[in-house]
């Protein structure tokens, strides 16, 4: 294995490479920033493995899958968002190493963007929920569902996008992957399908330690999204969505 | 016809979109724009079904080259006019229900995107519309569920019913990439095309695709339909709004049963999936009937009730009886709604008085006293094992003589008997003035009962599966050796004699009446405790967050 694919695996993330990616999430502050590392961290790791044009070898697919599984896993009990976040990120970008043997190379990139957009989009209301509370910690406050009726839409719907529910571009990802290993390497299929319950599970998790729980009167305080970033999030969550059913067409 | 056809699920797709997009300017009037556009999509559904009555060929319309096509055949066209009638009832009698709930403009939203996508679902005409369809249902089923966003029980009961509802959506997933495969086609109809043509096209290890796709599509409707060990969400939803359990029971659930209907011409050419769906089905009716029996709340006793049903559903598949079990299906889903909704009223009232007559049938089924008069006993076995048999018998000659020669048709016709057996058998202890008059109308009422149903259910089968070797290859793809078949009748049958030997006896003998009581007890305590299956995957669930938080402490920062 040469250079290229050791430098690929710090983009497209195998564990313990991932850890950069992880740590650096993590020492941000700066939320535009970081949402911009969502958007472009795999980029170049796409790049490299499609110039490479190698064939990826059968090992590196397992490891790529224990990476999404391990991350998928791990994620189930985090509770804040960014780290929850980039525990996602590492697990949905390793599968790209899958999706480009599975002959969808040419449309990598795209590929890799379908995952990262509604990453990126999720970084900027954790930052709106960060402005807000101080912090985005599930479990800590709650009851937002009802004070902030706007937000919590924004959050529930990309948050759905980031764990891959149908129309949006993961699931369609996620259904290429599946179908194109599910006769070569049953066992990649498989952990394909734990990972996304997995997604799903902490997904819920989250979604119902910050969105949901009883009325707070404290929170209610703080106020809502402004019709305009309200409208702002929602047309690039229809742009995401129209994305995502572009993907239908590879099928 | 093309236009109906995208008109069913596009109206409450749109109507929702529109309550979102001015969920302000509408405010409570939220609730009658999606009131009439779910009518309006159920009067364009009634066209369809009659369309579909008029014998109006299938057709399909696709809007990509090879996927989002929506078809019309007569299972999508009975399905939908299902599907909006209940959505309609149940949207109609939210208006007042939920007038006082927070969040009435989002509740509105939600159930209009789910009857779309239920819509959506029956009008599928290939894999991944049917996908898309399928897993939406699952989580907005979810949002619908935790419209109480402040209740920590139902967050927690929501997540089990998503949890389990993506169990069964992943199935679906490797069935279509199977079938894919083997026949390349997404189009549904291309698809029964080609597996027709061919049906043993090999897959993964050797098997023959439509049974590998079979048994995992078995499993989704397993797991959309509560059937055996992934059915602890549906009892356990009760705290979700009245509205959604109604409509969770009435429709949502019954969808397994639609897509195993749905393959129908895959399953046809399946070796064993059929007889995994009778065995499932079997057991998740006998479980969920024996724990709806040992309920003391309302509703989860309805919940059961319902599992009880689904696998009563489920095993008619099994036996072949395809049309049957969407019959089936949707009896079950009117008289179950209607019970749900009705449930409220009548636990309302009860606070106030029980308003219960105390007549014969009160003494005997609450106070559970008995008559001490007793019938000679020869004659009462007879009625009991003979004349349900006759009316079975007669009702199934009149619709089609030649039923006797499918075995599916005969298990059918021994869970009748068996049940009309049962229900004579119980009434020889109630307390009556008239015991004649009593029998007189049982058996009238049960012969409705299997006469109505028979001829319903044959109409559907000439609805459904018109080309009768359609119907063949179902009941041949469900049977079995007949040395076993006879040995699982005989079986069954002196498992039910044995049953009622024990009643009869019961009481009558002080003999060995301590072991008696302690078995009985510590079958109680298993039914009481649910044969421990939630108790086993919250320990499991538990179990795998503590591996997850010493694998995060292990290792920190990576």
């Amino acid at each position: 294995m040469d250079l290229t694919w050791w430098i690929a695996a710090l983009f497209l993330p195998l564990f313990p490479f991932s850890a950069v990616f992880v740590v650096l999430v993590r020492k941000m502050s700066n939320t535009w920033l970081k949402g911009l590392v969502f958007l472009l961290w795999p980029q170049p790791g796409v790049w490299l493995v499609i110039n490479n044009a190698g064939i990826i070898p059968q090992w590196l697919l397992y490891w790529a899958i224990g990476t999404a599984i391990l991350y998928a896993f791990r994620a189930l009990v985090l509770r804040e968002l960014f780290q929850w976040l980039s525990f996602i990120a590492a697990s949905a970008w390793s599968i790209l190493w899958i999706v480009y043997s599975g002959n969808n190379a040419p449309d990598l990139m795209l590929f890799a963007l379908g995952f990262s957009l509604p990453m990126a989009l999720m970084v900027l209301i954790g930052g709106d929920l960060e402005k807000r509370f101080s912090t985005v910690y599930a479990g800590l406050y709650g009851g937002i569902s009802e004070s902030h009726p706007r937000l919590s839409a924004m959050f529930v719907f990309t948050l759905l996008a980031v764990i891959a529910t149908p129309l949006f571009p993961g699931f369609f990802t996620m259904m290429s992957s599946i179908m194109a290993q599910m006769l070569v390497t049953p066992v990649i299929a498989l952990g394909l399908l734990l990972v996304w319950l997995f997604w799903s599970w902490s997904g819920i998790l989250m979604l119902q330690g910050l969105v949901m729980g009883p009325f707070d009167e404290a929170t209610s305080r703080k106020p809502d999204l402004g019709a305009l970033r309200t409208a702002w999030y929602s047309l690039s969550l229809v742009a995401v969505g129209v994305f995502g059913l572009s993907f239908a067409v590879v099928f | 016809m093309e236009y109906l056809i995208v008109m069913v699920p596009a109206l409450p797709l749109v109507t929702a979109i529109i309550s979102y997009l001015f969920a302000s300017a509408l405010d409570r009037q939220v609730a009658h724009v999606s009131v009439a556009a779910v009518t309006l999509s159920l009067l364009a559904s009634l066209g369809l079904l009659w369309l579909s009555l008029s014998d109006a060929p299938n057709n399909a319309i696709s809007f990509g080259e090879n996927w989002g096509i929506l078809i019309f055949d007569p299972l999508s066209s009975l399905m939908s006019v299902v599907i909006s009638g209940i959505s309609l009832i149940v949207h109609v009698y939210s208006i007042r229900y939920m007038a006082d709930e927070d969040g009435y403009g989002r509740y509105y939203v939600l159930l209009g995107l789910m009857t779309s996508s239920l819509l959506l679902m029956v009008a599928a005409g290939d894999l991944l519309i049917l996908l898309t369809a399928w897993h939406l249902i699952g989580v907005l089923l979810y949002l619908l569920l935790v419209q109480n966003t402040a209740d920590k029980p139902t967050q927690r009961y929501a997540m089990w019913t998503m949890i389990t509802y993506r169990l069964g959506d992943l199935p679906l997933v490797l069935a279509a990439a199977v079938l894919f495969d083997a026949y390349g086609t997404w189009s549904l109809m291309e698809l029964f095309d080609r597996i027709e043509a061919s049906p043993d096209v090999p897959t993964f290890g050797g098997f023959a695709a439509v049974e590998l796709a079979g048994v995992l599509i078995a499993y989704s409707a397993f797991a959309r339909s509560a059937q055996f060990l992934l059915h602890n969400w549906l009892p356990y939803t009760m705290s979700g709004p009245t509205p959604v359990s109604a409509l969770m029971h009435a429709g949502i659930v019954n969808a397994g049963g639609f897509l195993v209907n749905r393959f129908a011409p895959l399953f046809m050419h399946t070796h064993d999936v059929l007889h995994l769906l009778f065995i499932v089905g079997l057991f998740t009716a006998v479980i969920g009937s024996i724990l709806m029996l040992s309920q003391n709340d309302i509703k989860k006793a309805l919940g059961y009730s319902t599992m009880g049903q689904m696998g009563f559903m489920i095993m008619e598949c099994g036996v072949g009886a395809f049309s049957l079990a969407m019959f089936h299906m949707i009896a079950h889903g009117l008289f179950k709604g209607t019970m749900f909704l009705g449930a409220g009223g009548v636990i309302g009232k009860a606070r106030e008085s029980d308003g219960v007559p105390k007549h014969e049938l009160y003494t005997f089924v609450v106070e559970r006293q008995v008559t001490y008069r007793r019938q000679p006993w020869l004659m009462m076995a007879a009625i009991t094992l003979v004349i349900p048999l006759l009316i079975l018998v007669a009702a199934h000659w009149l619709v089609a003589q030649d039923y006797f020669q499918k075995q599916g048709a005969i298990v059918l016709l021994f869970f009748g008997w068996v049940t009309g057996a049962q229900l004579i058998f119980a009434s020889y202890k109630m307390q009556t003035t008239n015991p004649w008059r009593l029998f007189t109308l049982i058996v009238a009422s049960f012969a409705i009962v299997v006469l109505g149903y028979a001829m319903i259910s044959h109409a559907f089968d000439l609805f459904l599966y018109p080309d009768p070797q359609s119907r063949d290859l179902l009941y041949e793809a469900a049977g079995i050796d007949l040395v076993w078949f006879d040995l699982f009748v005989a079986l069954v049958t002196a498992i039910i004699v044995l049953g009622w030997l024990l009643t009869y006896y019961a009481g009558r003998s002080r003999i060995g009446i301590h072991i008696k009581k302690a078995v009985w007890m510590n079958f109680y305590a298993l039914i009481s405790r649910e044969f421990y299956v939630m108790d086993f995957y919250s320990g499991f669930a538990r179990r795998m967050f503590t591996l997850a938080r010493r694998l995060n402490t292990w290792l920190r920062w990576m």
